[in-house]
Order: C-alpha cells, then sequence, then structure tokens
C-alpha cells in the first residue's frame, strides 16, 4: 500500500503499457518504437528532472523552453563561427557554450527570485519571453543551421549499438545520467534535503539556519543546466535550430510531467523517478495514438485528461 | 441549550472518544480540560460539525441534530474560536467578522451594514484594531480578540473557546474572562477549553476532564482547584510541577551581550548568563522577548556584542549555531519544525551537514532520534512518521531534539511548552533543568509567569524592547514582574 502511494504512477506506467502493447502488438513492441520512444522525449525528460528539483524546493520555472532556444541559438552561433565543416573543437566550443550558457541563465533565473525577491512565477515568465525574444534576434526569427554535416548530430544521433538497429545514444545517456544524479541529490545528500525543507517550509528552514538562498539560488541553476542538456540534445537531434518554434510548451510538458509524477506544486513532495515516468507516460500516449491513427488533434485533449486524472488520484490520496 | 450523548469516535481502529456525555448549558461555563490527545479537540470538532461522529447524538434543545458542515452548527447557535486562528490575513478585520454571511443590497455588499456589525463586535470584545486593517497587520493577539468577536457577531447561544488564552497577553487574558463572565450574564453559554487551570477555576461553573477519550469526572464549583483538577487529568498525582534548581553561584560565565540592539524591538539589551544558568525572560507582548532571542541567535540583524565564553561571536545564525548558540522558536508548526516532514528529518534539519557529507547517512540519523527519543522520552510510533502526528509536547521535545543534536553551550528557548499539556510541561521543564545541569545555560522566554518563576533562577523583564528589570529570588513574584512589564501599579489577579 505504501509502495503503491509512493510509486503509483510507476504501476500506471506499466498499466499504460500493457493496454499499449495489447492494442497494437506488431508496432508497439518493436525495440525500434520503444528506444525511439525515449530518444524523442530526452529532451522533455531533462528539464522535467530539473523542474522536479525546482518544484521541490518551492519553486517554478515557466522560462525553460525558451532557455533551451537561447542557449541552443548561441550555441549553434558559436559553432558556425568557428569555420565550416566544425570540427571536434567546434562541436566542443558549441557543447560547452550552449549548457554554459543554460546554467547562467538558470543562475539568473534564481538570483531573480532569491536576491530579487520576486515571485518564481513572475521571475521566469519574464524569462519565458525575453530569452524567447533574444533567440529570436540571433536567428533572425528563423532557423539556425549547424555547418557541422556530420560531427555535432551524432551527440543526438550515435551511440552505443546495442546490436541491429538499435542504439543508446549519447542523449539518451546523458539524460539517464542526469535523472540518476538529481536523484541522488535530492534523496541522499544534504543538499537534496535541504530543497525538500526549503520547500516544505520556508521559514522553518530559515529558523534552522538554512542556507535558504543558496539552495533556491541552486535548485534553478541544476535547472538551468539540465535545460542547456536539453537545448543541446535537440539542436542535435535536428542539427538546427528553429528560434520560432522550438521548445514552445516545453515549460507546460515538464510541469505536466512532475505532476503526474506526484510531487506537490506546494513544494517539499516529490521524486525524481516518479517524474521520469510521468514523461514516459505523455510519451507513451503521444505514441500509442500516432499507432492508432488518431487524429493528431487530439493529442493534447488526452493530455489534458491524462494530468487532470493524475492530479484527481493524488487529491483523493491527501484525504485518506 | 447543547448536549452530546454516548459520543464515540474512531479514527481508524483507534477510539479518540467513548461514550461521552457533556451538557452544555446557556448562562453557564463549561471547562474542558484533559491532557493532549485525550479527545478535547475531537469533541469540539464534533460539536461544531467538522466531523460526524461514529456513534452516539448531539441534542440542540432537546431535538437529536446531526452536523454535517460548520455551518449547520453555527446556524444551530453554536460559534467556535479556534485555537489555530481561522481568519484570512489578506481580508479587513471587518470583512473577517462578516465572511461567509456577509449582509447584501441589491446583491451586492452591504459595506456599511458589515462595518457596523465588525464595530459592534469588536467593542463588545474590547479590540483596539482597526476595522479596516488588514488581519495579517495585526499582532498575535489582536488577531485572536477578532476571532472572538466574530464568535460574537453571529448571535451564538453557545461559544466554544479552544484555548483562547494560549496566545493571549496576561492582561488580555484578564480581559477575556472578564468577558466571558459578562456573556454568561447575558445567558450565553460557553464552552473553555483552556492548559491554565487557574483560569478554569476563576471562571468555570463546571468543568469536565477528559483522559483517553473518556469522560473521567464532573467537577462544580467551588470544587474546582487546580490542585483539584490536575490529578484527574493526569491521572496520577503530579510531582512536584519544577524541579530543583542547581546552585549557579560561582560558575563561569558562559555569555555575555553586551548593547545589543535589533530595533525597534531590542534596544540596548545586556547581560550576563553563566553556566547552568537558567535566566527567564518575561514581558508582555510585543515587548519584543521573542526579537530579543533572535537577534541573539543571529537571526536579525543587530548591533552590539555577545561572546560566549569570552569568544567574540559573530555572522549569521549558520555561524552562530556553529559556534554554540541555539534558538528554539515558540512556533512549532511554523518556525520550528517541518511539521509535514519525518520525525527523523527534522531532527537531523539543523545539522544537515553533519548527517550528509556529503551523502545521507540516514543510519546515523536514525541513531541520532532513537537516542533522543530515549534520552526526552518522546512517544512515538515511528521515525518515519510525520512530526505533525505527534502530540504538542512531544512535538516540543522534537525540536529540543533537533537543537540540542549540535551541542550547543547556550540554548535560547521561546515558550517552550506553549500548547502544551500539563504532564508534558513538567516533562519539558525536567529537561530544561537536566540540560542545565550539564553545564548549558538557557534562556527561557515565556508569557507564562509561574513557570518563568519556577524554573529560573533570575528572571529579565522586558518592555518596549529594554530590559526594564531583573528579579531573583523571593523577588520573582507575578507582582514584581508585572509591575515591571506594565511599568504601572498593578495589584490585579486573576480571581
Amino acid at each position: 500500500m505504501k509502495f503503491l502511494k509512493q510509486y503509483g504512477v510507476i504501476v500506471a506506467f506499466f498499466l499504460l503499457f500493457i493496454v499499449s502493447a495489447i492494442m497494437d502488438p506488431g508496432n508497439f513492441l518493436r525495440p525500434e518504437n520503444l528506444l525511439l520512444l525515449v530518444r524523442q522525449n530526452v529532451d522533455i525528460g531533462l528539464i522535467a528532472v530539473g523542474m522536479t528539483i525546482v518544484i521541490v524546493a518551492g519553486g517554478i520555472d515557466l522560462s525553460v523552453g525558451a532557455l533551451m532556444t537561447l542557449a541552443a541559438a548561441v550555441g549553434l552561433t558559436a559553432l558556425n563561427q568557428q569555420g565550416p565543416a566544425g570540427g571536434a573543437a567546434a562541436v566542443a566550443i558549441a557543447s560547452v557554450v550552449t549548457v554554459g550558457l543554460g546554467t547562467v541563465l538558470g543562475l539568473i533565473n534564481g538570483l531573480l527570485v532569491t536576491l530579487g525577491r520576486l515571485a518564481p512565477f513572475v521571475a521566469t515568465l519574464c524569462g519565458l519571453v525575453a530569452f524567447r525574444s533574444l533567440a529570436l534576434v540571433i536567428g533572425q526569427a528563423g532557423e539556425i543551421r549547424s555547418m557541422s554535416p556530420d560531427l555535432f548530430p551524432r551527440i543526438a544521433n550515435e551511440g552505443i549499438n546495442l546490436g541491429g538497429n538499435l542504439k543508446l545514444t549519447w542523449g539518451m545517456m546523458i539524460f539517464i545520467g542526469m535523472a540518476v544524479i538529481a536523484h541522488i541529490l535530492l534523496e541522499r545528500t544534504a543538499l537534496g534535503r535541504g530543497w525538500v525543507a526549503v520547500g516544505s517550509n520556508e521559514k522553518a528552514s530559515h529558523y534552522a539556519a538554512l542556507p535558504v538562498a543558496k539552495l533556491k539560488t541552486l535548485s534553478y541553476l541544476f535547472l538551468g543546466l539540465c535545460s542547456g542538456l536539453a537545448g543541446l540534445i535537440y539542436a542535435s537531434r535536428l542539427n538546427s535550430v528553429s528560434t520560432n518554434n522550438m521548445g514552445t510548451l516545453y515549460e507546460l510538458d515538464a510541469i505536466a510531467a512532475v505532476v503526474i509524477g506526484g510531487a506537490s506544486l506546494a513544494g517539499g513532495k516529490g521524486k525524481v523517478i516518479n517524474t521520469v515516468f510521468g514523461v514516459l507516460i505523455l510519451a507513451l500516449i503521444g505514441n500509442m495514438l500516432v499507432l492508432q491513427n488518431v487524429d493528431s488533434n487530439w493529442k493534447g485533449f488526452v493530455k489534458g485528461a491524462i494530468i487532470l486524472l493524475a492530479a484527481m488520484v493524488q487529491r483523493e490520496r491527501k484525504a485518506s | 441549550m447543547v448536549e452530546a450523548q454516548g459520543i464515540t469516535h474512531r479514527f481508524g481502529s483507534f477510539a479518540a472518544l467513548t461514550s461521552v456525555n457533556l451538557r452544555l448549558q446557556v448562562g453557564e461555563i463549561h471547562g474542558l480540560i484533559g491532557e493532549n490527545g485525550a479527545g478535547k479537540s475531537t469533541l469540539l470538532r464534533i460539536l461544531s460539525g467538522l466531523i460526524i461522529p461514529s456513534e452516539g447524538e448531539l441534542r440542540v434543545d432537546g431535538l437529536a441534530r446531526r452536523f454535517a458542515r460548520p455551518r449547520e452548527a453555527s446556524d444551530a447557535g453554536i460559534a467556535v474560536v479556534h485555537q489555530e486562528l481561522n481568519l484570512i490575513p489578506d481580508l479587513t478585520v471587518i470583512e473577517n467578522i462578516s465572511l461567509g454571511r456577509e449582509p447584501r443590497r441589491a446583491g451586492l455588499l452591504d459595506r456599511a451594514a458589515m462595518r457596523e456589525i465588525a464595530v459592534r463586535a469588536l467593542e463588545r470584545v474590547g479590540s483596539p484594531s482597526d476595522p479596516d486593517a488588514l488581519v495579517r497587520d495585526l499582532p498575535l493577539a489582536e488577531q485572536q480578540l477578532v476571532e472572538i468577536a466574530r464568535a460574537m457577531s453571529q448571535n451564538a447561544r453557545i461559544i466554544i473557546f479552544d484555548e483562547p488564552t494560549a496566545v493571549l497577553p496576561r492582561p488580555a487574558t484578564l480581559k477575556l474572562l472578564d468577558l466571558m463572565r459578562q456573556l454568561k450574564s447575558e445567558g450565553v453559554g460557553i464552552a473553555f477549553v483552556s492548559h491554565h487551570l487557574d483560569e478554569i477555576e476563576a471562571v468555570c461553573d463546571v468543568v469536565t476532564v477528559l483522559r483517553d477519550g473518556q469522560v473521567v469526572k464532573e467537577f462544580r464549583a467551588p470544587d474546582l482547584a487546580p490542585e483539584v483538577l490536575a490529578p484527574a487529568m493526569v491521572g496520577r498525582d503530579l510531582e512536584d510541577m519544577y524541579p530543583a534548581r542547581t546552585d549557579v553561584d560561582g560558575k563561569p560565565v558562559a555569555m555575555q551581550v553586551q548593547g545589543l540592539s535589533a530595533p525597534p524591538l531590542v534596544q540596548g539589551a545586556q547581560f550576563e548568563l553563566r553556566e547552568g544558568e537558567i535566566l527567564g525572560v518575561a514581558g508582555l507582548v510585543g515587548a519584543g522577548r521573542t526579537e530579543l532571542l533572535e537577534a541573539i541567535a543571529g537571526l536579525r540583524p543587530c548591533s552590539g556584542q555577545i561572546s560566549l565564553k569570552g569568544q567574540a561571536v559573530s555572522g549569521n545564525a549558520r555561524q552562530r549555531l556553529a559556534q554554540g548558540i541555539a534558538y528554539v522558536p515558540e512556533d512549532r508548526k511554523v518556525t520550528g519544525l517541518h511539521i509535514d516532514l519525518s520525525i527523523e528529518e527534522n531532527i537531523g534539519m539543523a545539522q544537515l551537514p553533519k548527517f550528509a557529507r556529503p551523502m545521507l547517512n540516514a543510519g546515523a540519523r536514525r541513531a541520532a532520534t532513537e537516542a533522543w527519543k530515549e534520552r526526552l522520552d518522546i512517544k512515538m510510533r515511528s521515525a518515519e512518521d510525520p512530526v505533525g502526528s505527534l502530540s504538542g509536547g512531544n512535538q516540543q521535545k522534537v525540536a529540543l531534539a533537533k537543537w540540542l543534536e549540535g551541542d550547543p553551550a547556550v540554548l535560547l528557548l521561546d515558550e517552550p511548552t506553549r500548547g502544551v499539556d500539563i504532564g508534558a510541561k513538567a516533562e519539558i521543564y525536567k529537561v530544561i533543568a537536566d540540560l542545565a545541569a550539564e553545564g548549558r545555560a538557557c534562556v527561557v522566554a515565556s508569557s507564562e509567569m509561574p513557570e518563568l518563576i519556577g524554573l529560573c533562577h533570575r528572571i529579565l523583564v522586558m518592555r518596549q524592547g529594554r530590559i526594564v528589570g531583573e528579579v531573583t529570588g523571593t523577588e520573582m513574584t507575578e507582582e514584581t514582574i508585572l509591575n515591571y512589564a506594565a511599568g504601572v501599579e498593578t495589584g490585579e489577579d486573576v480571581a
């Protein structure tokens, strides 16, 4: 019973998995399909993992979709400035710039919330519009194409061969690695316990002499890092950045995954592993609709219904 | 008249109340006492329509009633002044008083009528508050009066007071007791829950004692002396409430505070504290007791010098905690504990670096929790339970353990027994005395003068941010302290 309470989302995922498998065993269960499902959601997954930390620490970040676009746009620009047919050095520079800028922008969000004493919703709403605008300026409202035809796309598209057509891409490994790191940080370190403490009761944390502002700032910084990585992988997958539609509504998908995973938007409660399964549930539903040839306009409706259902299940749990 | 007959209520397999009978008469003040966990809150929640009892019935004026929600109870003439204030901080006093019963004209709020209702109710309770002020901006004591005014404005025939005096300063408490007598003479029936047996004796006509969910006895005036009530409540004879004081003359100075100011509520505080000494800080609400302790602990900006065993102390709260100054806040639910988190999580909270460097050592934290459970006799089932599931007294012990875990030389305790029942109070006094006997210096700020007089070696009295008096030995009487605290000659007593 306790297990179900804490990890109900995992059970829900496997139920959905079985339903999907029964509905279309031929296509759904193909290893290629399953891997693709993860691979296409690595960027959302990374952001959702970071978002879990921010939400557990009592915050929210609406800027992530725009943030990853800006970071990637600057990163690709840096790549292209290294000359045509960008080699290893150019790709390394682009990666560091993208991830580094993402982290710095996350830090700025954190400082606005702590030093600037702004409500997280407001501070990051400004980021949502401002970061996007900067990205549009850089990309002249269009696409920035990478001039590295071969090396840069490998980050998201190549990896360890598992035999046949199957690949564990570098992007997937980064996602899994960050999820593991976030999980360990949250559950097993003073930093993570501090995040829970601040999200659960900021005042009591202050009285317990915890470094409240530092903890909050670090949560946004970590999410910025995750978003930077997501931007890098996204840009690499398409080998370009489309400044006007990359990452739009990612913030809401990420928050949805966290909510499906059972975290409390009031802070103090949430698990990284549950968020990962929240991402997988959203991915599974998208995949199921495609395989069943459902009009893609229905996707949002189904997503909304799932989030609602998850929220209602958790509400009932609270009352008991 | 409200009657509860054969009320039994179970939470799961746990019976919070068993066959309880209670008669609340109009024109009578009915005391309801019992230790925390005795079932008072459950009974009050049933009377006020917050929960429906598993068995038994409520009768109002002889008719069986079933309250499915609080509104039905208040429509039946039962109003509750809750211990946890039920006011909306962001609404004005006027809006709070009419909340949910706003007079309307043509479908819109009738502001003039609301104001009239509020002003009249505030006047009846003697509240000094500006009716247009936001409740958020009022001190706790004034918020309490607003809450009472709201109950008054509903023309209730029975008003249930759930520990209304716990947050009130002494003069306001005396006023409230007068108010209760006045209401009684106007034909209102009152149920009065309090941990202060002197207040119970002073105003009640009847007292029902609850223990372990059952009515153990009913007492009638004038048979209500605390010595009579306390044993019935606790179910055993109370040993001496206060432990013996150790001798601290000639002990080395543990902490020295010089010219400490944190305007506007702490001005030029100056005192010394010996090892093993328990120093009391008295004063009315708003005198600056909490602020003084917070300033010493580094929780608010201040000027002046503090030294610990000759070493100057400085820095933020984190650094001062490391240097040996620990502050246990008064409000366990908001500042003292993470009420939703587990007991062990709370005990580790002020010493995270100790239990996580960098990886969390859950085993060490569990061991520390078990050690404190033994040492402070914390009654709990599992270290993983939320600390909010414990009784007030046990929560307070967890809060003590949380700050003792850092082995502080000086312990600053703010209202260490607020909302704690009498049995647990005695235990907490003993813990404090034991800590002092180990050589720790303790500062206890409290609004309960008997507690300061019984426990402390010496008492500082604050008024308007200044330390205006110091009493020791036989001078430590409520009267002397009150004189200093109020700055006037007052000789009034509860009765």
